[in-house]
């Protein structure tokens, strides 16, 4: 799946003709490509447009600009591949596990809709509940026909997953799927979904503010802040060797697993700045210890630094020698 | 065995002389349409003054209930709380309303996960904070307004004299964090009670917080209980851990021995069940079903279900701390009797 | 499809298998949320005494000629407004002498026509108009809804009153009128209510498996939706059932001779110095049919567990 210049805005103060004055800037022309069999994990803080990237990325909301092109077909637009049809490739996993089940269907029916709706016949469609039932770990026997609030909310994210799974995509997006589970039961559909994946031959698009899940999971990670993409890596690079100030204060700010070793200072200051008519320049800038006025003047863009890993690319004027930023530096250079 | 008198005199911290706070067998049950509700099955420590107790454990534990017990605002009617919770010398179980409103705010003060709630909305931060002030300690408002721009720029919140005039739906998550904890420690409080004031914020924001509420806490030396489900945030900010699970202390001590050397199975399950540094590629090792039924809880060790190491008196019943190190208190039957953790 | 490898979660263990012949036998059963709800009201002692009641004043008001021990037009000069057990009038006579009993047989007829038939023409067309704009949205939405704002810019007694004094008296220009009344209400609650299920996850879940418009709507916004309006609008049937009484008491609804509870109320107004317990009866009749369909639909409420 490739992505390219996509971008929302969501209007929120219209004058009396209908133009927009102010608007949520929720994703801005970003770009980015899943690869085929990979995790790609993407974190940031709230407000960054993570979730709208999913929703994006599925067509539940359109977006105002960009395409989306999925195993060399372009989705949607007169000549693309319809929704529909998309469908029966990419599918999600929704955050709260109670609001994305109807609570008046077994579960067993919630799973089976989607085969139904792509035309298969009753019968079918409920052997695959039943076998993916027993394949998120849910004995069907018992499960089949109970009702999402008689579940756990780990045994409904299981449901959700099988429902997800039930068309047999290639892609699944999971929006913060396991944010709102206890941990031991986060550990649980982790590892669950490793063995889908595995079993499948699944592509996973990781959504998630966790970055220790992130790290987990991912093959490649993607951070965002408001709307930007800031860096993007190999999993292994983004966390050794994170470019972006922002990524380095995001890593430096996860607490400590140690209590001998804390954390002393706080790397960055401040709240994320609100997505409303974000700053002009570089995003960050406003919260960065090395903001300069090129940042000001110009938006960084992704492909500017020559980066240290494979596929490793930062948005930030520090790592273009040519940018003019005070702090630039070229590729390797030392800190 | 010397269950008996471990049961009676609880951990202790290493300072703890007399301890500021004293919780024994502390009990909540509540009265529900499904049935009773254990939701806080005998918890016993002591809480010495200037000591940060970390409570580590996930959603029905009974974390949020204990905290709510001893703060008393729980709601009355359908809650029965047992037990006794000594705070410097008064006990709080017995005493009339009356008297717990004057210690509610000068001696103990709380701060809760979503701020909102704490803050009253059609009041700005500064007449909110001021009016504390005024109210405990009778000091003329332009005084206590003084104060409250004070206690502003104490939680490092910019341009304090602006944002005392602005309402909570102003401020973002975190100012509005920075603003309850500047209306909570507007009396200096001897023990602040806080309940996951950090898990609706982002980590980047979380990490200031904790490193706020450290600051201050050495500052005015005040003892502070932490509920957090984190790991993570609680190795940031404690200096005793205590795990609970099924309503009871699994664990407690020193938070160096319960997060990197847990004794009991539960701890030891939480901690390898919990993402962290490079685990990537590896299996999790996780703890398998689900926690208990609160309003139908065994009658031996709530975790004995998914416990790995259980045997059958685990379910019989009787499951107490008992000390495994230097103020260090496991309550798992069979680290009790064999004398030895399972995971040295 | 069915012929992928085997299950593997190491936690659960074996896992027996259910035929999936059987699974579907069981989901298509599918009341198992009406016989959940029909368990809980089971247990509800209030709802189901109220539920009783009212079955018994709607046998009553079908069977009237049955039951009535007279008829409830005969008056009698000399056996005016005597109390209960006078001769053989189990519940006395009114101020023409005629059977009470009888009369409030025959009285429920007409009220509980006027109190269910024009909820339920609101509800037909109120619901759909409510749950069309609640789900397209847009345009379709404004329409409707600002429509009803110029509705709802009466209070609902004054508007019936006023359609009323228009068409003139008479049980079908009652219920044109009440019905007019209460469309608004209805509209409103459901649009609320379907803007809500409608902006729920598992709907996006349901669009995500490609399933049509109107699959989406019936499987999973109608499901979830109808309830709740159901349950707000047993509460107008106790409105009214008060409403089109007030409407006859004012000489705008039924008109005389006919049996009417509101109507009766009126005309036995005078004699209340007379003999009170007589004229409250209606009254009484009134009270408890718009109480018992409160109390159901409280009942109903909580059985079916709304709180979106």
């Amino acid at each position: 799946m490739t992505v390219a210049d996509l971008r929302k805005h969501f209007p929120i103060k219209r004058n009396l003709l209908g133009r927009t004055l102010s608007a949520v800037q929720a994703v801005d022309d970003i770009s980015f490509q899943v690869i085929k069999g990979e995790t790609l994990g993407i974190v940031g803080e709230s407000g960054c447009g993570k979730s709208t990237t999913a929703r994006l990325l599925m067509r539940l909301i359109e977006p105002d600009a960009g395409v989306v092109t999925f195993d060399g077909n372009t989705v949607g637009g007169a000549h693309g591949v319809g929704v529909r049809d998309l469908y029966r490739d990419v599918q999600m996993v929704f955050q709260d596990s109670y609001a994305s089940l109807n609570p008046r269907m077994p579960i067993s029916m919630s799973i089976a809709y989607g085969p139904l709706s792509q035309g298969m016949n009753r019968k079918a469609a409920m052997a695959v509940a039943v076998k993916l039932l027993e394949q998120v770990g849910l004995n069907p026997v018992l499960y089949a026909n109970r009702y999402p609030h008689e579940l756990s909310g780990g045994q409904k994210q299981r449901v959700n997953i099988a429902r997800a799974l039930a068309l047999r995509p290639r892609l699944v997006i999971l929006d913060e799927a396991v944010s709102a589970l206890d941990k031991s039961i986060e550990a649980q559909i982790l590892n669950l979904l490793i063995d889908l994946k595995q079993e499948y031959d699944l592509t996973y698009v990781f959504i998630s503010h966790d970055l220790n899940v992130i790290r987990f999971i991912s093959d490649r990670v993607m951070v965002m802040y408001l709307g930007h993409i800031v860096e993007v890596g190999r999993v292994e690079d983004i966390y050794a060797r994170p470019e972006h100030p922002y990524t380095k204060a995001l890593l430096a700010a996860m607490p400590s697993m140690d209590p001998r070793k804390r954390t002393e200072t706080a790397p960055i200051t401040g709240d994320p700045p609100n997505p409303i008519d974000p700053p002009p320049g570089c995003r960050f800038r406003t919260r960065c210890p090395h903001a300069a006025q090129i940042c000001e003047d110009r938006t960084p863009s992704l492909n500017d630094g020559a980066a240290t890993g494979e596929g490793h690319l930062v948005a930030c004027h520090m790592r273009d020698r040519r940018s003019g930023h005070p702090e630039a530096r070229s590729s390797g250079a030392s800190q | 065995m010397n269950r008996q008198t471990l049961q009676a005199d609880a951990p202790l911290s290493a300072t703890a002389a007399t301890p500021l706070l004293s919780v024994k067998d502390l009990a909540v049950r509540f009265a529900t349409r499904e049935g009773v509700v254990e939701a806080v099955n005998g918890v016993n420590f002591n809480l010495a003054r200037g000591e940060v107790l970390g409570i580590l454990g996930e959603s029905g534990s009974g974390k949020s209930v204990s905290l709510r017990a001893i703060m008393g605002i729980l709601p009355r009617g359908r809650t029965t709380v047992t037990g006794s919770i000594n705070f410097d010398g008064h006990e709080l179980l017995s005493m009339p309303e009356k008297e717990l409103d004057r210690l509610r705010g000068p001696e103990i003060a709380m701060i809760f996960q979503e701020p909102m709630t704490a803050l009253d909305p059609v009041f700005t931060v500064g007449e909110q904070i001021a009016e504390t002030i005024v109210r405990h300690e009778g000091v003329d408002w332009s005084t206590a307004n003084a104060r409250a721009k004070n206690f502003l720029e104490m939680v490092r919140i910019p341009s304090p004299e602006r944002r005392l005039q602005a309402y909570p739906h102003e401020m973002s998550g975190g100012m509005r964090q920075r603003a309850m904890i500047a209306l909570a420690l507007s009396c200096k409080p001897k023990l602040l009670l806080a309940d996951e004031p950090t898990t609706a914020l982002d980590v980047t924001v979380q990490i200031q917080i904790i490193l706020l509420l450290r600051e201050l806490q050495r500052e005015l030396g005040m003892a502070v209980i932490f509920v957090t489900h984190d790991v993570g945030v609680a190795s940031e900010i404690s200096d005793a851990v205590a795990v609970m699970y099924g309503g009871r202390y699994m664990e407690h001590g020193p938070a160096e021995n319960v997060l990197l050397a847990p004794n009991h199975p539960y701890t030891h399950g939480l901690m390898n069940s919990t993402v962290h540094g490079s685990m990537r590629g590896q299996r999790l090792d996780t703890i398998p079903g689900l926690p208990p039924d609160l309003a139908n809880l065994p009658k031996g060790c709530p975790f004995a279900a998914r416990c790995g190491h259980a045997i059958p008196e685990c379910e019989q019943g009787g499951i107490a701390l008992s000390a495994v190190g230097k103020n260090h208190f496991s309550a798992c039957l069979r680290v009790e009797k064999e004398g030895r953790s399972f995971f040295a | 499809m069915a012929d992928q490898v085997s299950a593997r979660e190491a936690i659960e263990g074996p896992i027996p298998t259910l035929d999936p012949a059987e699974a579907l036998a069981r989901a298509r059963e599918g009341k198992g949320y009406w016989k959940r709800v029909w368990e809980s009201l089971k247990d509800d002692k209030v709802t189901i005494v109220v539920a009783i009641v009212l079955l018994l004043i709607f046998l009553a008001a079908i069977f009237a000629p049955l039951i009535a021990t007279h008829d409830p037009s005969k008056g009698s000069i000399i056996g005016r407004l005597k109390g209960f057990g006078y001769k053989d009038h189990l519940l006395g006579t009114d101020e023409t002498g005629r059977d009470m009993f009888s009369r409030l047989v025959f009285g429920a007829r007409l009220s509980l026509i006027s109190g269910v038939l024009p909820v339920i023409f609101a509800l037909l067309i109120g619901g759909s108009l409510g749950i069309a704009a609640g789900y397209l949205r847009g345009r379709v939405n404004t329409v409707i809804m600002r429509s009803m704002d110029v509705l709802y810019a009466f209070p609902s007694i004054l508007l019936a009153i006023a359609i009323c004094g228009i068409l003139g008296s008479g049980l079908e220009n009652t219920l044109l009128a009440l019905t007019i009344t209460f469309i608004p209400p209805i509209v409103r609650v459901s649009e609320t209510v379907t803007v809500q299920v409608r902006s729920l996850d598992f709907v996006d879940a349901a669009r995500t498996s490609g399933a049509s418009s109107a699959s989406i709507m019936c499987r999973h916004v109608l499901n979830n939706v109808l309830g709740q309006i159901l349950v707000y609008t047993t509460s107008l049937v106790s409105l009214s059932i008060i409403l089109a009484a007030g409407l006859s008491f004012l000489g705008l609804g039924v008109t005389p001779p006919d049996a009417e509870w509101g109507l009766m109320l009126n005309n036995l107004r005078q004699a209340i110095w007379v003999n009170p317990t007589i004229a409250a009866l209606p009254g009484v009749a009134i009270f408890i049919t718009s109480m018992s369909f409160n109390l159901l639909s409280d009942g109903l409420r909580q059985a079916m567990d709304i709180r979106l």
